[in-house]
């Protein structure tokens, strides 16, 4: 599904189970304060800034546009079979004051439990990493340690969301940012959480903003990765399930930083999601 | 008898650090490494300079009755002998990825100190320091926004003066508070005094 499909109808029809992430975005949105200016920014970033911008225009247009970027819901977070796909623009219109009151009808209603379920749910990963209630680990998996996020104030959510973002990514539902697809052509979705939260809390309050930091700090703290400094500059050898956004992580501590590395190799690299493992890939000091 | 324990020098460089420890059983320790380009031979003599043992007797002040190093300053944290300590400074240190680690005060150090060791005086690794994340750097940590990763510090043999004395002690309880990874740190214990105790040579700031 494309993600600037602005036709609800479409949207409607194309997959039987939808549920509104526009829903689970507009509380990212709502949580992160994203701004005009940012958003326009942040499209003209390519790549990583994909996702984010995504995000941003569903706070400018789900007044008048029923642009929505609608995501399969996995099987575990299945709405009955009864229920039609509803209109989850509607169901944004609904829940925002100044929008002209919708007749609900029972699919909406549907869609909307749904939508504050998963508003929900990222909401409370997002304050509970305000509130600090996470630890960021390496942890050992497949071929090295991983950085990972543990939510301990959800951490089933935080599962979850990443289960989701897993499946979503998996069937085309969402557009991976190239930063984030890794070397060996699978999806972080680990590290696409680490980019939700981390945008969610850019651009917010002083506490979002201290709490964004603290993040930053704990992630680069994390980092297991393991560099060689040839004549003062740090190299780094892209490993198995590496993206430039993981790396970003390892190095700089946020997701969003991926383009620092990506200039600094640009003889080597044609595009962010063109790393390749065993590259040796140049960490400029930050 | 004095030719045939030297017959067995043996020429240790990177990679082949097991085999001086098979080797030298038996033998007195000869030796040789290169550590920042210039060589350097770890040799031991069945004379000891007495003089020079007591000068590493160093009685610990405020210690109460006795006054010996614990054997093991953490549960995670090595305590290593001569001989891992020559088998890293061959390989590890040769290879320019280790440190071995004299904690003691620099006037301390000027009487002598074994050969290819840096030193780090405790007191300078103290939270106050305003320089100590520059320290932490120099031992191999990354830095971001003021927060130390330690994927890249440098694994560190750390001595002093020898049992009657705390310098080493206290400077890996510094590191560890640091968040410098415990598996990267090694306590050696016997210090100067156990080392030329031994007959292994030192270098001082004369030499």
């Amino acid at each position: 599904m494309n993600l600037h499909n602005q036709t609800p109808a479409k949207t409607s029809s194309s997959a039987p189970w939808i549920i509104a992430v526009g829903a689970v975005t507009f509380a990212l949105g709502a949580v992160g304060a994203f701004t005009l200016s940012q958003m326009n920014q942040s499209r003209q970033n390519d790549a990583i800034a994909v996702l984010a911008a995504q995000l941003a225009e569903m706070q400018v247009t789900r007044a008048q546009s029923p642009a929505l970027l609608a995501i399969a819901a996995p099987s575990d977070v299945a709405v009955p079979a009864t229920a039609a796909i509803p209109s989850a623009s509607a169901v944004l219109a609904a829940r925002t004051p100044t929008a002209p009151a919708v007749e609900l009808s029972q699919e909406d209603k549907v869609a909307e439990a749904i939508a504050i379920v998963n508003r929900n749910k990222m909401r409370m990963l997002t304050e509970g990493v305000v509130a600090g209630l996470y630890s960021v680990t390496a942890e050992n998996a497949d071929g090295g340690s991983r950085i990972a996020l543990n939510s301990r104030n959800a951490a089933s959510t935080a599962a979850e969301l990443e289960n989701l973002l897993a499946k979503a990514a998996a069937n085309g539902d969402i557009e991976v940012p190239d930063s984030i697809a890794t070397s060996d052509g699978t999806v972080d979705s680990q590290t696409l959480l680490f980019d939700l939260v981390q945008r969610s809390l850019q651009g917010g309050t002083a506490k979002e903003v201290a709490a964004a930091q603290e993040m930053r700090s704990r992630a680069f703290a994390a980092s297991a990765a393991k560099t060689d400094v040839v004549e003062g500059k740090r190299y780094y050898t892209v490993q198995s399930g590496d993206s430039l956004a993981y790396i970003s992580l390892q190095f700089y501590g946020s997701t969003n930083a991926y383009e620092t590395i990506f200039e600094a190799n640009r003889a080597k690299v044609a595009s962010p999601d063109k790393i390749q493992i065993g590259q040796r890939l140049l960490i400029p000091e930050a | 008898m004095f030719s045939r324990k030297f017959a067995a020098a043996i020429a240790v460089s990177a990679g082949i650090a097991t085999s001086l420890m098979a080797q030298t059983d038996g033998e007195l320790i000869n030796a040789a490494f290169t550590v920042g380009g210039v060589e350097g031979r770890f040799t031991q003599s069945q004379t000891l300079n007495t003089a020079l043992i007591e000068t590493f007797h160093q009685p610990m002040e405020n210690c109460g009755a006795v006054c010996i190093a614990p054997n093991t300053v953490s549960a995670d944290i090595q305590t290593v002998s001569e001989r891992e300590v020559i088998a890293f400074v061959a390989s590890t240190v040769s290879a320019g990825n280790g440190l071995l680690i004299d904690s003691r005060e620099p006037e301390k150090r000027a009487a002598g100190y074994i050969s290819a060791s840096v030193n780090v005086p405790t007191s300078l690794v103290q939270p106050e320091n305003p320089y100590l994340s520059d320290i932490m750097l120099a031992l191999g940590a990354r830095s971001f926004e003021g927060t130390l990763n330690f994927s890249d510090a440098m694994p560190l043999i750390i001595f002093d003066d020898g049992p009657t004395t705390l310098d080493a002690p206290a400077l890996i309880t510094q590191l560890l508070g640091q968040g410098y990874p415990a598996d990267k740190i090694s306590y050696y214990r016997g210090g100067m005094l156990v080392w030329t105790a031994l007959g292994l040579n030192t270098e001082d700031a004369k030499s």
